[in-house]
């Protein structure tokens, strides 16, 4: 697993670094312009960094569907297929680089958001007062700070369940494609249509369950269908690979 | 080596040792090479390799010595023996191919007797013109 | 011992496999001879485990090929399939990576023979060169078979010789080479077991010196008499 991971991260890390030093770029603008009071810089650097975030969160997903796309329907596959590994070490290997990329930006993005919400809350000189008519706009009354991170750590996680159940639903689709079409034309519509299939079947499946849940446990409900889906497409995707995948 | 592929390949290089040994280039005594180097320098299958030496042993020319490898036996009347086995086998076929062609005995000793190398001729000749023109 | 049994693989109407069946034994050198097409690549794809069968199988050790028989079985394809992004010597890494019998030494050995630098990339690799360095990355493994696919293939006369003294090197009693080469002439000597192969089955599986001992024939002749 050590040297699957290895290589995967090797295969991923120039985008992913590229992201990384784009935000600290964005950060170095925005510290640079709240020390010298240069609002133009300050907010050239925000955007660098909203877009960074966004541009990141996306990225990690298509490349590693695409990195997939290409090994499986390439020579390349060789150098994954010829090792003693099972489908499952490798899939899994693939999986874990995502998540761990995703950990990593989210680590960095959070820090510099923290930082850069800390500096311009002093720099507004807004007092207390501001800040909890401020929270409670957003939550009601009594949302603290604290209970802002709670709820933005809620948004990020269901975003990041999400993203890695239609990523592992997208290997399936990819392996599926590689499976049956075995290089003939029309494999990147083929693999797309049939992730479309599966997201219909799964969004159709979760609006349906958290519909009828209660709000309070809907975060819970909603992570645990991602966990399911994920859980279910990787055993899927492995066993189709072990028994049936020719490259 | 090169090879006639379709006559057994370990004959022929047991036949290749055995001249070695004739014309004195090995000699008796001297060790041979390992099965395994043997099999890259004549570019056969090691198994070919064991059994050119199995050959050479049944045959009295060589003998494994145990943990040491195989050896020319070290015979000193060996050359000889090797020498009159390789002429036995090219007088045989020339014998054979002449007589197949219809000549007789006594046409191939007359033949043989007066026997010059057309090749050896050639460069006489050829140095014959050369002292002439240099004359 | 690899066994191949009642293997069938078809490629949409096409078998290029039809139910064949045989045994590769440790301590031979196998020659697969048969024209494009044949099912000499396929039967190699599939022991390698990068095909699946459509019926029946090969076994290595009485199980079908699978993870463990990767670990003993060593294949060099034809086709070139390095990650491009690699450097030569990042492939005898990766090779290390993933594969206990992997000799690094034996590889830069190989590399220098084979006068590939070690630090050129993958991808400006020629192709007489990319062959050179699937050849060094297969024979540096201490396999227990290793399934050569066209070794010689666009590698120039010199180099031929290299190889094939390499492949002569790997040749022990514990382990079994299985080779498939269009040149004939040039690896007929050093093949113990010819396997003539035509339209997925094979047509006869003959000890090489049994065959000039007895049929006064070379595998040239022998391969152009069956496959007339």
């Amino acid at each position: 697993m050590a040297a699957l991971l290895k290589y995967e991260f090797r295969k991923t890390k120039v985008l992913n670094l590229v992201i990384l030093i784009i935000a600290a770029i964005g950060e170095g603008a925005f510290l640079l312009g709240s020390v010298l009071w240069a609002d133009s810089v300050l907010l050239t650097g925000s955007i660098v960094l909203t877009c960074a975030a966004a541009a990141g969160f996306l990225l990690v997903p298509f490349q590693s569907a695409d990195l997939l796309y290409r090994e499986l329907n390439t020579k390349q596959s060789y150098m994954l297929f010829l090792t003693p590994r099972s489908p499952k070490s490798i899939l899994g290997a693939k999986i874990l680089t995502a998540i761990i990329w995703l950990a990593v930006q989210g680590v960095v993005f959070g820090i510099f958001s923290c930082v850069d919400a800390g500096i311009l809350y002093r720099a507004s000189g807004a007092t207390e007062g501001l800040l909890s008519a401020l929270l409670s706009s957003v939550g009601g009354a009594g949302f603290s700070v604290s209970d802002l991170v709670l709820f933005a750590a809620k948004i990020i996680g269901m975003t990041y369940g999400f993203i890695l159940s239609v990523l592992m639903a997208y290997f399936f689709a990819e392996i599926v494609q590689s499976t049956v079409l075995n290089g003939r034309k029309g494999g990147v519509w083929f693999s797309l249509l049939i992730f479309v299939i599966l997201f219909i079947a799964f969004i159709s499946i979760t609006g349906r369950v958290t519909a009828v849940v209660p709000e309070a446990y809907q975060f819970a409900v909603a992570a645990c269908m991602d966990a399911a889906c994920v859980v279910l497409f990787f055993f899927l995707a492995s066993s189709l690979m072990e028994k049936k995948l020719s490259v | 080596m090169q090879f006639d592929a379709s006559l057994p390949i370990y004959q022929q290089v047991v036949t290749a040792i055995k001249k070695e040994i004739a014309s004195g280039t090995i000699h008796p005594g001297d060790k041979l090479p390992s099965c395994r180097d043997l099999a890259v320098s004549y570019r056969i299958n090691p198994n070919t390799a064991a059994r050119v030496y199995q050959v050479l042993e049944a045959q009295e020319v060589a003998e494994t010595r145990r943990g040491m490898g195989t050896y020319v036996r070290d015979d000193p009347q060996l050359k000889d023996t090797m020498l009159r086995e390789m002429a036995d086998g090219y007088t045989a076929q020339y014998v054979r191919e002449m007589t197949g062609l219809g000549f007789d005995r006594e046409e191939l000793l007359k033949i043989l007797a007066a026997w010059s190398d057309p090749e050896e001729k050639t460069k006489e000749d050829a140095g014959n013109r050369k002292e002439k023109t240099d004359a | 011992m690899l066994e191949t049994k009642n293997l069938v693989k078809k490629f949409g109407s096409k078998t290029a496999v039809d139910d064949v069946s045989f045994t590769i034994e440790p301590g031979k050198t196998y020659l697969l001879l048969g024209p494009n097409g044949s099912g000499k690549t396929t039967w190699m794809k599939i022991a390698a485990t990068l095909t699946k069968p459509t019926s029946g199988n090969v076994y290595w050790d009485g199980e079908p090929v699978g993870i463990e028989s990767r670990k003993k079985i060593s294949y060099m394809p034809t086709e070139s399939y390095f990650y491009n992004w690699m450097r030569v010597a990042d492939v005898g890494t990766y090779y290390r990576d993933f594969f206990e019998d992997f000799d690094e030494g034996k590889f830069r050995e190989m590399l220098a023979r084979l006068d590939l630098a070690p630090d050129a990339r993958v991808r400006d690799l020629s192709s007489g060169m990319n062959a050179k360095l699937r050849l060094a990355a297969a024979l540096s493994r201490y396999a227990s078979v290793y399934l050569l696919d066209e070794p010689l293939n666009g590698i120039d006369l010199v180099a031929r010789d290299q190889v094939l003294d390499t492949v002569i090197a790997a040749m022990t009693p514990d382990a079994a080479i299985v080779l498939s080469s269009h040149l004939v002439e040039e690896v007929e000597s050093i093949a113990s077991t010819a396997v003539f192969i035509r339209d997925g089955k094979i047509l006869e599986t003959r000890d090489t010196e049994e065959l000039r001992d007895t049929d006064g024939q070379s595998l040239a002749d022998r391969y152009r008499l069956l496959m007339r």
